[in-house]
This record gives C-alpha cells, structure tokens and sequence, in this order.
C-alpha cells in the first residue's frame, strides 16, 4: 500500500504523533517522496484540521572564536523553528513528525474498542495485552508507543526526555477503560452474544452457556449470592455441587455491618474513585471482601469534601431504600473496588464476571459519567450518584438468571444421551450346546 | 491314569489366575492331547476356553479320557503353595474323586503334595463354530490391559472401532470421553511390540469393560494379544501360552436396546 493511499484511506492515524522517519521505514520511499506526500496531504487537511508538526533542525553550533562548530540536531516545534534556523550555521530543517494539534482526544475510546469487537466477532478471547496493541494498520506501527497518551510518548521521544514513566503507567490505567467501553458497545449489539464469555455472563441468560464449560461454572458461582437468599438458613449439604455453590455464598455472609457498609459503597462509585486518587497502592493490595471493608472504612475516615458529603447524602437514601437487597450488595462492593484498581488478586471466575457487570454499568451511567486522568495516572470515572439506584437493580436480575444454570450441571445428563441403549448379550446366543 | 508336569509352576500359577476372577469352578478335560477347559462364567456373558498341548508338558500320560471339575479357588490356594521355579506335577486315577498336585523344587530337595477334592460339575460345553473374522488385532497384551484399565474409569462399555487406518478404543460416560488410537506399526525391533491389523471389513462393537478387565489377568502369560472381532459375533481374546497352548477369552458384544 502506497503512502498516498494510506493518507487517503485514513489508515494512519494522526491523533498520535506520526514519525517521518518510520514511514520511511514502512513505505520503504526515499525522504522527499514521503514529505511531499505527507505535506500535500496536511495542505489538504489544514483548513480544516490543524496539524502539529515538528521538524529536524540540523547545524552547526555557534562558538566564538571559530567557524567550525559542533554538529547540532534538535527537534523543534514548527514555530519554534526560526529562532532555531537563525540560532545556528548551515542551518537546514526537515518535516520530523506530524500529529493533530492538541490531539489529545484518547485514541483508546475511539479504536480499542473497535479491536475489542473484531475480536469478539472471530470468537477470539482477548489476549491479557492485546489491549495494549497498536492497531497495524497505522503505518506507524513500532514507534508510535502508547496509544492513550500520543502527546507525551511523542514528546519524550522526540524533543526532551520529560516524563518517560508516566506514559507507560496510563497507557495501563486506559486499558481496562477501553475494555469497559468496549463490553458496552458489544453488549448493546446483539451479534456479540454468543462471542464474549464474559458477554453471556452479562446476559444472565442461562441457554446462551455452554453445558460444562469453565463459563458455565464462573456465572453459576456468581450467581450465588441470590440463592442465598432464596434459602438463607439451607446448611451446606456434603455434595461437591453445593460445596462450589456455598463458596461465593460464604463472601456474602459477612457480618451485617460489613454489608452495611459495602451497600453504602456500592451505589457511589465516586467515593472510591476520590479515594483513589488519594491512595491508590491499597486498593491494589486488597484482595478479599473483608479487606475492601478495611479499605472503605479507610476512605471514609479519610475524606472529608463536599463532593463526600453529597455522596453520603446518597449513600444514606439508598441505604434506606435497598435494605432488601442486602445480599448483593457486597458482590456490588466488590465489583466497584475491582473496577477501580487493576492489580486486583481476585479468583478469576469472581472478576471475570464482576468486570462484566461494572461494564453493564458503565453502559448505563455512560451519558453522566465524567472521565479523567488524576496526578497519579489512574482514570477516574465520575458517576452521577443519581444513577447509582438503577444500577443495583440491574445486578439482580443476573444473579437470579444463572440460578436456572445451576439445574443442568455440566456432567450430569450427559452419559445417556450420547451413549447409545446397549444391553448385553449372552454367549449363548451366539454358541450352540453341544 | 493321569499324569502331568509341568517344567515351572509359575505358568499354572498365572493360567489359574488368568482364569479365577471369571470361574469359580470349571472342569478340566484331559485326554491324550492335552488338557481343555471350557466354562462361561456366571453371567453367561463370556466364555473361557484353554487349551494345553500334551508336547508343552514336560511330561504327559492320560491312559483314559478323564474331566476333572475343579474349584479354582481351592486350586489356586493350593498352588499359591508352590515356588515360582518348582515343578508342578498334577496326578489322578481313573475315575478317582481326587486330584494329587505335586511340588517339587529344582534340586528334589523338597517335595510336596496336595490333595483336592474333585467335583462333579454339570456343565454344558459349547460348540464354537470357526469364524471368518473381519478383523484381527494382534497388540502388545500390557498395552490392552492398559487401555481396558483406563477406559473402564470412563464407561462400564468400551468400544471398539477397527478399521484399516488402526484401532480405536472409546468409552464415553460421566466424566467425559476417552479415545484411544493404535495404528498398526511399520516396522519393530521386538515382535512383541508390534501392532498388526489384519482387516477384511471395518467392525464397531461394544463391549462391557468389566469383562475385558478379567481377560487381562491373563497378561502375564503372553507379551501379546490377539482381538478378533466380526460384526454380530462375540469377541474373542486370545493370549498364547508359549509352548503350551492358549487361553481363550470369548466376550458377546452389547447390542442395541430395540426395546427402549
């Protein structure tokens, strides 16, 4: 594919910053021919679009007392590239690298989740770092770095050094966003159904999982906690079936002030998220029910602005209006300190299926949401808490759902049903009597 | 008269254990060619058929036709008695209700008798007609023991499909399905590694793993085994007794339920 056509196509990406130097590479053109090309094209696009362009100055350093001075490269900003001319001899500049002026619209909303979805539709399970991949067809392929921050890997490869850490620490923070937006979408089309396993969970719906499939264990896991409550005071019986059924069941029982307060935490999600900004190392190190507790009481001690005490306003009503669901609350709970940190040390079925329901989530609050990046490089999603309500409602129904799951376990039927009816014969059907 | 010896006890000791998980009882016919056994075991399912040869023995004598009904439990308690290497000697009069089995130990040093009481057994034998079969494995018999033993955890039925790219062992049931291909060997050092299919048609027949399990006891009689099977007709496993004869195994196969 020709430069042109990649330009015309919109095969590269301008939102990061794209090099000369690695078109040359990809498009295998001398360096005339691409910046011919690639000037023609901003021309094209300029009205509309502004482009950032940054440019090779090449020259020799002045010094007093000699004409021959040091040999001096620098990559400077357009505007910034007549002093540099003037600064130094035998100045000569080149087009280095262009990129959308002020692109700092994260690529990661717009195309992860279009790669999530190709994903979905080969029936592929994302790799763990495939969110972390530049879609191939940019042009710009090795060198483009992290795609959520185009502006300060471009800037720390091309001029200065600045903050070389902090892109690759929100290029993992915007993972699990772009993963989240991406389960929305695909959740809001229906020919992804069938693909995600963690769309099936989402679903609740007990046909779309595979009889015996490790899927089929996690959501029937996760939808414990609403047999619990069907029937709280039933003992653990000795089969195998009801002991992997109790287990999630147990996280729940969890003493009710506990519960109390993972159903405070629940419906406000901001109140993590500030605390987050706060403190983020321990959430990380939290791993179970219990230690989210310690770590919500941290919080809650901790903060004391008044976007807090609005969201304690909040958490007050709906502490008064969901006392009936207490049992999912600390599913809930968990779900949001998951959906918070990334390092999360979680059994994978639980975070599996709790990663789909804050996608749901998120799919539903979208419209309110606020996201950023803090000081930390966490993003940080604010919900408008007024939605916090329906979302709780939207939990239940997917821990009703796998309830009817539970009723085919995965070996049960199997063996007559593809085993054909066989009796067994005599020998002396087939052997005479002497 | 009758009178059999056998060079090592050790061979009697496997030929009874090949033969006691299947039989309680049985009746060994002797006449001058050797010693037969035929009996089905208690479920009619399977039959078993040995044959000794008079020339495996080190030395055979039967004046008179002579069907000794034996408990094979008592037998094998009795030859339990005797060390690997010693020579077995088995001795009974015309129409005695005893049989006398005799040990004695390399050197003649010891010797020892015991006594067992005869039974009369009512049991019917058989006719088995010669069969064309459509299919004849031959494969190592610790190989056969193993698949039987690891696919008997899968299903109480085993099934086995021959066809001219090799032989397959299937059982399916609650814990999922178990597949085991053997395709026939190219070419082995040792013959008694090798796999050989003879086929004259592909056959698929079902067998109760159970009964498969029982003819294994007879591995250590023989490095290979040998599986015929036809469509319709019981399979039949038979392990050589080197120089001596053969223990037959024959197994009737499931067949469809048309009833249900």
């Amino acid at each position: 594919m020709s430069l042109k056509k990649a330009l015309d196509d919109c095969k590269i990406d301008f939102d990061r910053c794209v090099l000369v130097t690695d078109l040359l590479e990809e498009y295998k053109l001398s360096y005339k021919e691409v910046n011919d090309v690639l000037e023609a094209y901003i021309k094209d696009q300029e009205p509309a679009i502004k482009f950032e362009k940054r440019f090779l100055v090449h020259g020799k350093r002045k010094t007093q007392g000699s004409d021959s001075g040091e040999d001096l490269y620098s990559v400077v900003m357009e505007n910034k590239m007549q002093d540099w001319l003037a600064k130094v001899q035998d100045a000569e500049s080149q087009l280095y690298s262009v990129k959308i002026a002020g692109g700092t619209k994260a690529p990661a909303a717009i195309f992860k989740p279009m790669q999530h979805m190709e994903v979905k539709l080969a029936k592929v399970e994302q790799r763990p770092g495939a969110g972390k991949t530049v879609p191939s067809a940019n042009g710009v392929t090795p060198s483009n770095g992290v795609k959520s921050q185009p502006n300060k890997s471009e800037s720390s490869k091309s001029v200065v050094k600045l903050e070389p850490s902090k892109s690759s620490l929100k290029a993992e923070t915007t993972k699990p966003e772009a993963e989240k937006s991406a389960a929305t979408k695909s959740k809001s089309s229906p020919e992804t159904k069938k693909t995600s396993p963690k769309d099936q969970a989402s679903k609740a719906k007990p046909a779309a999982v595979k009889k015996g499939s490790i899927n089929s264990f996690f959501t029937a896991a996760a939808s414990k906690p609403k047999d619990v409550k069907a029937t709280p005071s039933k003992p653990a019986s000795g089969t195998m079936d009801n002991f992997f059924k109790k287990q999630p069941a147990g996280t729940n029982k969890s003493p009710p002030e506990s519960e109390d307060k993972s159903k405070q935490d629940a419906p406000n999600p901001n109140k993590k998220e500030a605390a987050k900004k706060k403190s983020p190392s321990p959430t990380k190190k939290s791993t179970a029910a219990n230690t989210s507790m310690q770590l919500f009481d941290e919080e809650s001690a901790a903060e004391s602005s008044d976007e807090e005490e609005k969201l304690d306003m909040l958490r007050r009503k709906v502490i008064e209006s969901d006392n009936e669901s207490d049992l999912e609350k600390p599913a809930s709970s968990k779900r949001r300190r998951i959906s918070d940190s990334e390092d999360e040390e979680q059994p994978p079925k639980k975070s599996a299926d709790e990663e789909v329901i804050t996608v749901d989530e998120e799919m539903d609050t979208e419209p309110a949401n606020e996201t950023y990046l803090d000081e930390d490089g966490f993003v940080i999603t604010q919900r408008k808490p007024a939605k916090a309500q329906p979302v709780k409602k939207k939990v239940s129904p997917k821990a009703a759902a796998p309830v009817n799951k539970k009723k085919s376990p995965p070996s049960s039927a199997k063996a007559g049903k593809d085993a054909p009816k066989t009796k067994q014969a005599g020998i002396m059907n087939f052997f005479t009597k002497k | 008269m009758f009178e059999a010896r056998l060079g090592q006890a050790t061979i009697l000791k496997k030929i009874l254990d090949a033969i006691k998980d299947l039989l309680n009882e049985a009746t060994f016919d002797c006449s001058d060619s050797g010693i037969q056994l035929q009996a089905m075991d208690n479920s009619h399912v399977s039959l078993v058929s040995l044959t000794l040869r008079s020339d495996g023995f080190d030395k055979f004598r039967c004046d008179r036709n002579l069907s000794m009904g034996m408990n094979l439990g008592s037998m094998a308690k009795i030859l339990k008695c005797a060390n690997n290497e010693d020579n077995v000697t088995m001795k009974a009069q015309d129409n005695a209700d005893t049989v006398t089995i005799m040990f004695e130990s390399a050197n003649q040093e010891k010797v020892s008798d015991y006594e067992m009481k005869l039974m009369n057994l009512d049991q019917e034998h058989l006719g088995i007609p010669e069969t064309d079969f459509s299919c004849v494995v031959r494969m190592p018999a610790m190989e056969f023991a193993r698949i039987c033993r690891d696919l008997a955890q899968f299903s109480e039925s085993v099934v086995i499909c021959c066809t001219k790219e090799g032989v397959k062992f299937s059982a399916s049931g609650d814990v999922g399905t178990a597949n085991i291909k053997l395709a026939q060997t190219g070419s082995v050092d040792k013959e008694e590694e090798a796999v050989i299919i003879e086929m004259q048609e592909p056959v698929t027949l079902t067998f109760a793993c159970r009964y498969l399990n029982a003819f294994t006891k007879a591995t250590p009689l023989s490095t290979q085994v040998q599986l015929s099977m036809c469509a319709d007709v019981p399979l039949v496993v038979e392990y050589a007794i080197k120089d001596l004869g053969h223990i037959r195994y024959y197994l009737a196969p499931k067949i469809e339920d048309n009833e249900t």
